[in-house]
This record gives structure tokens, C-alpha cells and sequence, in this order.
């Protein structure tokens, strides 16, 4: 399967580490729009922020994917 | 900005706080990839940020209503110092004075009413923005945009609708309301024309122009009228036409009952007069006095 040998192409351990470097200024946009609701922090952490979380969760989402397909053909291996 | 943060916005620091805890740890030890740490990182990038992530969209979208956020524009500073100042006599001021809706008042007037009133609302107000920070009005002077700032269609008076209600019989008794309710229904008139219940604002344009406070006529009979078209201005005149013979009727039909009054009175002191002196002098049997 190509997707299947796409997501196993990528490493775990570093769709987990883009999930965290996105997750952070995330959540650091959501934080801002509820400490200071004017216009720029709202609109940012309505928009970019929850894109960038969405993104992150993909990321990781795609990580546990590609952790546990490799770990089954390693296991098919042996 | 508001002075206080609520409790949906106390939920999403901490959401934050947690989620940005688990990911500066898993960061820094870098564990291996084990069920545990999974586990672990779910909740770090999805459970905790999409806590954050609802709690803050509710908390924007409320603080979006609040006069201060209109304020924060810099074309609003007027308009906002006037629903501030307590003495000022505007109805957006009077509205900001209601205890029922004082610091949401921008918002509950100028939000559009019905099932879709909330998101088109929200979707005008991105163009606010775009028309700020990218259409000029940014560098715009506070007189310039007192000039240029306007409605982008005429005012919708369902929105004045939602809490004056002009579904009781109060309302049409008023003849101005009568007479206008097709064009009152239509937006054809607005209940806050000058002459009508008044200009908004103080620097609302009676005809297109800049005005710098409400014209004096804003409350007269002319005043209404001036702001209305032909057909509207005939029924409105008909209205008071029908008004003024209505009230100079009833004010007839005083005056002969008073008239009746006065008459019935003279006739009683004629009789009283026309009577003996000895029986005169008798007490009345309603006041109950010795005999």
C-alpha cells in the first residue's frame, strides 16, 4: 500500500517532535486571546492558533500511525 | 481589555499550562516512543489543546461583544467615549446606561437578529478588520473617519425589534407607528431617524453629511419628517391629521362636560337660593352635624 509506505517512510520521533514545536505556539496564541481579547489576539488564536493545533495533533496522529505499522512489519519480519 | 479573566478563560491557562508542561518534558527527557508516552502525549497534543482550544473561541466570541473590543479600533474611540460618558443623551449612551445589556450594547444593537444573525454578524465584523488593517482605515485621522464611517445598509429595525417589542397595542396606538408600519417594516424608515426616537450617535449623518452632534430639529414633528420619503411623509401627515381631530374631539367633549358641570351647579345654587332662609340654615343630613 503506498500510504501504508509513505507514513512508515517518516520517523515517529520526529512527526512527534513537529507536533510539539507546533503545538507550542498554539497554544501560546490561544493563552494571549484570552489574557488580551482585542482584535489581533482573537482573531490569531481563532485562526493560526487552532490551525497549528490541528496540524500538531495531524502530526501526531500520523507518528502513532507510522510507529505502529512499523512495529507490525518488524514483527512480520522476525 | 477586560479587568477580569472568566472561568472558561481560567480552564484554558490551565489547559495550556498542562499541555505545554507534557510537551516541554517530553521535549526535554525524550522518552521513547512506548504506549505510556503515547498516552501521555494525547493528552499534550489533542486532549488538553482542544480544551484550550474550545475555551478560548467561546471566551473570544464573548469578549467579541464587549464594547471595550470594539473599542480597541481606534475608529471607534468616539463612539465609544460617547456610550461612556454618563451624561451624554445619545441612545447608544442611554442603551450603554441599561443594566439588561450597558458594556454589550454595540454588539446588541448592531448584531443582526434571527438564526443567522450571529454568524453574519461575526462575518461583517471580518471585514471590519480587513477594511483596518488593510483597507487604510488604520491611518485614518479620528476626523477623517467621523467623515467617512457609515452603514453599509440601512439599519435593520428588527433589531430594535428584539426587546421594543411592536406587537402590543400600545405601540400602534402611536400614530407615527400606525401611519409607518409598512415602511417601519420594510427599513424604508429607521426608528432611529432624527425626529423619530433620534440619531444613534451623535455623529450619525442625517443626509449623508458629517453632523457633529443631533440637529435641533431632531425631535420635532418637521424633524421627522424631513428624513422620510413622499409617499411615508403623506401618511405620516395623514396620521396627525387623524390624531388632531381625534384629540380636539375628546378636548369637545370635555369642555361640554364641564360646561353640563357648571350649568347642573348653578341650577343647585338657584334652588338653594330660591328656598326659605329657616331650612337653609339646617344642616345637611350628610355631614351629620347635631340637631
Amino acid at each position: 500500500m503506498n500510504l501504508r509506505r509513505l507514513v512508515t517512510r517518516w520517523s515517529p520521533n520526529k512527526l512527534i517532535k513537529i507536533a510539539c514545536w507546533l503545538a507550542i505556539p498554539a497554544l501560546l496564541m490561544m493563552a494571549w486571546s484570552v489574557m488580551v481579547p482585542t482584535v489581533v489576539p482573537v482573531l490569531l488564536g481563532m485562526s493560526l492558533g487552532q490551525g497549528l493545533g490541528v496540524l500538531a495533533f495531524l502530526c501526531y496522529l500520523l507518528a502513532v500511525l507510522s510507529d505502529t505499522w512499523r512495529q507490525n512489519e518488524a514483527s512480520r519480519e522476525e | 481589555m477586560h479587568a477580569s479573566i472568566t472561568m472558561l478563560g481560567i480552564v484554558c491557562l490551565l489547559s495550556v499550562a498542562v499541555a505545554l508542561a507534557i510537551i516541554g518534558r517530553h521535549l526535554t527527557k525524550k522518552p521513547a516512543l512506548t504506549f505510556a508516552t503515547k498516552m501521555t502525549l494525547l493528552f499534550g497534543l489533542g486532549v488538553f489543546p482542544a480544551s484550550a482550544a474550545v475555551s478560548s473561541t467561546v471566551t473570544g466570541m464573548e469578549a467579541t461583544t464587549h464594547r471595550s473590543f470594539c473599542g480597541s479600533c481606534h475608529s471607534m474611540d468616539a463612539y465609544v467615549a460617547d456610550a461612556n460618558d454618563p451624561l451624554s443623551q445619545s441612545m447608544s449612551a442611554r442603551h450603554g446606561r441599561n443594566p439588561y445589556f450597558g458594556d454589550h450594547n454595540c454588539y446588541t444593537c448592531h448584531a443582526d437578529y434571527g438564526l443567522l444573525g450571529y454568524p453574519l454578524t461575526k462575518l461583517n465584523g471580518m471585514r471590519h478588520v480587513y477594511e483596518y488593517y488593510l483597507g487604510g482605515w488604520r491611518n485614518k485621522t479620528p476626523e477623517e473617519t467621523l467623515a467617512d464611517i457609515h452603514l453599509r445598509k440601512p439599519y435593520d429595525n428588527d433589531n430594535c425589534r428584539q426587546c421594543h417589542t411592536g406587537t402590543l397595542p400600545d405601540w400602534a396606538l402611536i400614530p407615527e407607528h400606525a401611519a409607518l408600519e409598512e415602511e417601519l417594516q420594510s427599513n424604508q424608515v429607521s426608528c432611529s431617524s432624527g425626529g423619530c426616537h433620534g440619531y444613534a450617535h451623535p455623529f450619525s449623518k442625517p443626509d449623508g453629511a458629517s453632523a457633529t452632534g443631533l440637529p435641533p430639529s431632531a425631535l420635532t414633528d418637521e424633524g421627522v419628517e424631513s428624513g422620510l420619503p413622499e409617499a411615508a411623509r403623506q401618511k405620516l401627515r395623514e396620521a396627525r391629521r387623524q390624531r388632531a381631530e381625534r384629540e380636539a374631539a375628546i378636548e369637545r367633549e370635555a369642555r361640554q362636560a364641564v360646561e353640563k358641570k357648571r350649568e347642573a351647579a348653578r341650577d343647585a345654587a338657584q334652588e338653594r337660593q330660591a328656598t326659605p332662609a329657616g331650612s337653609a340654615t339646617a344642616p345637611p343630613a350628610s355631614t351629620g352635624g347635631a340637631p
